[in-house]
């Protein structure tokens, strides 16, 4: 009876113990898409790679946890605010939309039939047709999507057609040390490549998960 | 030192004719290889023609290729593109190899490259589609309905006290140690002295 009782007590704290540890994870499951840019952003602590932990240092769970406020009203309001960007974007009155997008480590804010230059080697060659999928930023008359750090390739199309591809100037690099007995002149151009951007568009309603990605492209 | 660079033009990136819009064209209208068939340094570009020149042509049907053979003078190329600009090029004593990296390079510009800087590396016709940021920006909107003048926003960043603030509290607190002082003491001089120190 003994060895029951306390099995049973047993069996009882690993669910109490699995429920805490369940409860808030299920819980705040919903976040916020949509919050203003100058409110304190919803903070959700990442277990770092460490592997040596000093005896002071708090052990880091094996699962996520995420720490956020639950608010009816909030909650209300972010999804009125998706639900009407998602509004704009089927009904394709977002008006003009501007991104912002990385490409040979350049980062570039562009609108529809921009021109953008990139220097240096890059291979694509004239006439080609890309989609820029480094985007960090899209937005709108009326909305904002940030990327952390960058936005899913799927939701958002980035087409740009390169128009040429030609060298600089010829710049001059002069060293010169005075009393020294030492210059130096270089010669050199560096690549150019020109690009116009066709269009930006964003596929499908935001704040969506879907059950399977990355179908757009196979390698 | 060169300084050649001081009477470069610049300009802006453009492109003409909206290119890249529609349907991508090659801007090279027209381009002519001049040689000799004699000289040396004409060696690489008469290779070219012997062998790569057809199939250049043949690739791009959009581009008129004169060839120009004259006797004793140097070997150049002349590009000449749909927005009326030209390039021209000296490729003597120039291999077979670079004639066609040249070639190439002429193709796929549409402007003459040594002769233009550019100024930004980026164009767009719409500057800002959220409006330019302004002080006002991000602001509570309740500040326009705020009387002015007014003494709370009108007033001073105020970062610490001032030098005369500090006097006043310096002031006072000696002010507070006298009169504990004095109440102790009960001294008969003490209007003069809080008249002198004043």
């Amino acid at each position: 009876m003994a060895t029951l009782l306390s099995f049973s007590r047993f069996l009882n704290y690993a669910a109490s113990n699995c429920l805490r540890r369940v409860a808030p994870a299920v819980i705040c499951k919903q976040y916020y898409p949509a919050l203003r840019l100058w409110e304190t952003p919803v903070r959700t602590p990442i277990a770092e790679y460490r592997t040596a932990k000093p005896p002071w240092m708090r052990p880091i769970p094996n699962y996520q946890t995420e720490i956020q406020e639950w608010n009816e009203e909030r909650e209300k309001i972010c999804t009125d605010v998706t639900n009407e960007i998602n509004n704009q974007i089927a009904t394709d009155s977002t008006g003009r939309m501007f991104a912002v997008v990385q490409v040979c480590g350049k980062q570039f804010k562009i609108t529809e039939h921009d021109i953008i230059i990139i220097e240096g080697f890059w291979p694509p060659n004239i006439g080609d047709q890309l989609k820029l999928e480094k985007v960090l930023l899209i937005g709108s008359k009326d909305f904002t999507l940030i990327g952390r750090p960058i936005l899913n390739r799927e939701l958002v199309s980035v087409d740009a057609t390169v128009i040429e591809k030609t060298l600089s100037h010829t710049k001059t690099r002069f060293r010169f040390q005075a009393r020294k007995q030492y210059r130096r002149i270089n010669f050199y151009r560096i690549q150019h490549t020109m690009l116009r951007i066709n269009s930006i568009n964003i596929n499908g309603n935001i704040n969506e998960k879907k059950e399977v990605e990355g179908l757009d492209r196979v390698y | 030192m060169s300084n050649k660079y001081l009477f470069l033009n610049s300009g802006f990136p453009r492109a003409p004719f909206g290119l890249g819009i529609g349907r991508y064209v090659c801007q090279l209208q027209r381009i002519t290889l001049k040689f000799c068939k004699n000289r040396g340094g004409s060696r690489g570009i008469r290779g070219f023609i012997e062998h790569d020149l057809v199939n250049y042509a043949r690739e791009n049907p959009g581009v008129v290729v004169y060839v120009k053979p004259r006797r004793h003078r140097q070997p150049v190329i002349v590009a000449e593109y749909l927005n009326g600009d030209n390039q021209w090029m000296e490729v003597a004593n120039y291999s077979r190899e670079d004639v066609v990296k040249w070639m190439e390079l002429l193709r796929t510009q549409f402007h003459n490259g040594p002769s233009l800087r550019w100024r930004k590396l980026w164009h767009t016709e719409f500057p800002s589609i959220q409006g330019p940021w302004t002080p006002f920006t991000f602001r509570n909107p309740m500040l326009n309905l705020v009387q002015l003048p007014n003494k709370e926003f009108g007033a001073a960043v105020k970062l610490g006290p001032t030098a005369t603030e500090q006097l006043v509290e310096l002031f006072k607190a000696q002010q507070l140690a006298d009169k504990a002082v004095n109440d102790s003491c009960q001294n008969v001089e003490e209007t003069s002295v809080h008249v002198q120190r004043t």
